[in-house]
């Protein structure tokens, strides 16, 4: 078995009950391949499997940057948005502040983007104008 | 009614504006007009990819974790790291009367310098062709002005007919001399007042041509004054290739938009050996798997998809046409290779162009013999059927007593009679470029030849005696000739008021 296609098996056996990533379960599938893998295989398969899990891990994190500090009121309205759109039962949530936004909230989970900030608006304006 | 309307669509927009959500991916590979990228898991075949500065792709290859991707204009503010948004919305191109006139990108943007196109509405460039049932038969002619084509491969509204030869042979003049041939008819037919008159719209597509050939293309037709009912799509060789593969399914969409209001189009595809080229390019650079000719698998439904969506609708589904003339170059006259065969089989019928005909100063250079159409006689002026029904087989038989004759002096009276009426047929059928021929005038000029007024005439004086009994008809013959228009069938009295014609004329001619 080529090592993409183990590497893809390997993934299957790292999610847990509630579809996501598991942090016993990846290092099981570590040890696993530590030990029953040759020396020339091993190091192909771990890439593989890295290159597999990173997009996995996006999906289970939410990146919201904002323009300033909004209430945890507010924070929890944007929580709640974001778990009805990517219908996850669970995400990690990480805050931060980025000013070049100009105003307004953009979140970031895996490759979905929602954006409502200034700064898009005046790009796509600047798009059109072209 | 409209209040309604615009209830909804200012909920539309509303949520819209609520919820800007967009799938995004990185470029992880750039080369060659082809991008890969990683996210972007929504995105769909065929689906506009939007970059920074205005660069759009088309998500071509949807892998299990890369998409690839092939970039529109100019890529060289991109780099790798870059991000890519899903937009949501199929490729498509401005369409509309607004066009005609306009020389315009594989966008339909305008690259003449006249200002911008005032385009309503959008069609995608990739559109399924339509089915069995809108569909009619091919029941009305689109008159080239070449003699040849006119008389002996007609061509219908709604046919594919291809256009093939070695290169220089003529192939770009034939779909130029039947475009300014539509532009002719349009003027005077619209000038008629005739409200059954059905004007043609033509789109010109120029794929990897040099961009000389195609300036030189454009004044050719603004010199003719026919520019106003033309398209033109220039996707030139100084392009990438995804503008090469993109620009035929643009001019067809733009020719589509005629077809389904109810209007006659034609689009003529220069030419898809180029385009067959651009499409090998991109497929090899996003891997995909190569075969004969190093062309991928799709290379047939490259042209079969582009070519079935060109039709002749019903009366049901508005009664439009969208004619296509694709051109195709071979190597050596070859025509076996992959590409000509394959749209060989695609259209109704080929134009064939011989390099030794051209060089023998017979132009156009048309090989009556392997040149057919295969639904055009149908859509013939029964005028044209009267006098040009059995010429094709005359000429034939010509030319294999022609090639008899040249190892022998001593022929018998039957056969010299044949080979000086081809020769004479031969001289007849020769016309020069850009000077098409009104259906009239053809048919008065065949009906002469076939009742034996040009016999007495020597043949290389057959030229001279053709476009004297020409200028003859137009100044005497004017009202005949508009008869053979309006009753498109030769009646007695109209062949008689011919016979004085020819009588008259050949008082005139010495």
């Amino acid at each position: 078995m080529n090592p993409r296609a183990l590497a893809k098996l390997l993934l299957k056996e790292s999610f847990s009950q509630d579809a996501n990533l598991d942090f016993a379960r990846v290092s099981a599938v570590c040890e696993y391949v530590d030990a029953n893998l040759s020396q020339t295989k091993k190091l192909p398969v771990l890439r593989e499997y890295l290159k597999l899990v990173r997009p996995e891990l996006s999906r289970e994190e939410a990146l919201v940057e904002l323009s300033g500090d909004i209430g945890d009121a507010s924070f929890e309205q944007i929580k709640l948005f974001i778990l009805r759109e990517t219908a996850k039962p669970k995400l990690r949530f990480e805050k931060r502040v980025k000013k070049s936004l100009l105003g307004g909230v953009r979140i970031t989970c895996g490759d979905n983007i929602w954006e409502r900030s200034a700064k898009s608006s005046l790009e796509s304006l600047k798009a059109a104008l072209k | 009614m409209n209040e309604i309307l615009n209830e909804i669509s200012r909920r539309i927009e509303k949520i819209e504006g609520e919820n800007r959500k967009s799938n995004v991916g990185k470029i992880v590979a750039l080369a060659d007009g082809v991008a890969r990228l990683n996210g972007l898991s929504e995105a769909m075949y065929n689906e506009m990819i939007s970059f920074k500065d205005g660069v759009f792709g088309i998500a071509l290859n949807l892998g299990e974790d890369e998409v690839g991707c092939v970039l529109l204009g100019d890529v060289s503010g991109l780099n790798e790291g870059d991000e890519g948004k899903t937009t949501g919305k199929l490729l498509s191109v401005p369409v509309g009367k607004g066009l005609l006139g306009r020389v315009v990108d594989v966008l339909g943007r305008p690259i003449d310098g006249k200002g911008e196109i005032a385009a309503s509405e959008y069609y995608p460039v990739e559109k399924i062709a339509p089915g069995i049932l809108p569909r009619r038969a091919v029941n009305q002619p689109l008159q080239t002005g070449i003699l040849e084509v006119d008389a002996m491969i007609p061509i219908g509204r709604g046919q594919r007919e291809l256009i093939i030869g070695d290169r220089c042979t003529g192939k770009t003049s034939i779909a130029l001399d039947t475009i300014i041939n539509q532009a002719r008819i349009n003027r005077a037919g619209l000038a008629s007042g005739d409200a059954s008159f059905r004007p043609v719209y033509s789109i010109y597509v120029a794929i990897g041509q040099k961009n000389a050939n195609i300036a030189r293309t454009i004044q050719l037709l603004e010199a003719q004054n026919a520019l106003e009912y033309v398209i033109i799509v220039a996707a030139a060789a100084s392009e990438n290739a995804a503008n090469l593969y993109i620009a035929p399914y643009s001019g067809c969409a733009m020719g589509e938009w005629f077809m389904q209001n109810g209007m006659d189009a034609l689009v003529v595809y220069d030419d898809l050996s180029k385009h067959a080229a651009a499409y090998r390019q991109v497929s090899l650079l996003l891997k995909r798997p190569s075969g004969r000719e190093a062309y991928p698998g799709d290379v047939f439904y490259l042209h079969s998809r582009l070519l079935e969506r060109a039709a002749r609708l019903n009366e049901k589904s508005g009664n439009g046409s969208l004619t296509a003339l694709p051109i195709i170059e071979t190597q050596q006259g070859d025509v076996s290779a992959y590409i000509p065969t394959n749209v060989i089989s695609i259209t109704d019928g080929q134009i064939f162009l011989e390099t030794d005909l051209f060089n023998q100063g017979v132009r156009p250079a048309i090989s009556v013999g392997i040149s057919v159409s295969r639904v055009g006689s149908s859509a013939q002026m029964k005028a044209f059927k009267k006098v040009a029904g059995k010429l094709k087989g005359e000429y034939a038989q010509y030319k294999e007593l022609a090639a008899f004759a040249q190892f022998g002096s001593d022929l018998d009276a039957r056969t010299k009679a044949v080979l000086d009426k081809g020769d004479r047929l031969v001289e007849i059928l020769k016309q020069k470029n850009n000077s098409p021929k009104a259906a009239e005038t053809q048919i008065a000029v065949l009906w002469a030849l076939q009742n034996g007024f040009f016999d007495t005439v020597a043949v290389a004086k057959i030229s001279e005696a053709e476009s004297s009994f020409e200028n003859f008809a137009a100044l005497r013959g004017k009202e005949t000739l508009a008869k053979i228009l309006k009753e498109k069938n030769l009646s007695e009295t109209l062949e008689a008021e011919l016979k004085t014609l020819c009588q008259d004329w050949r008082k005139t001619f010495a």
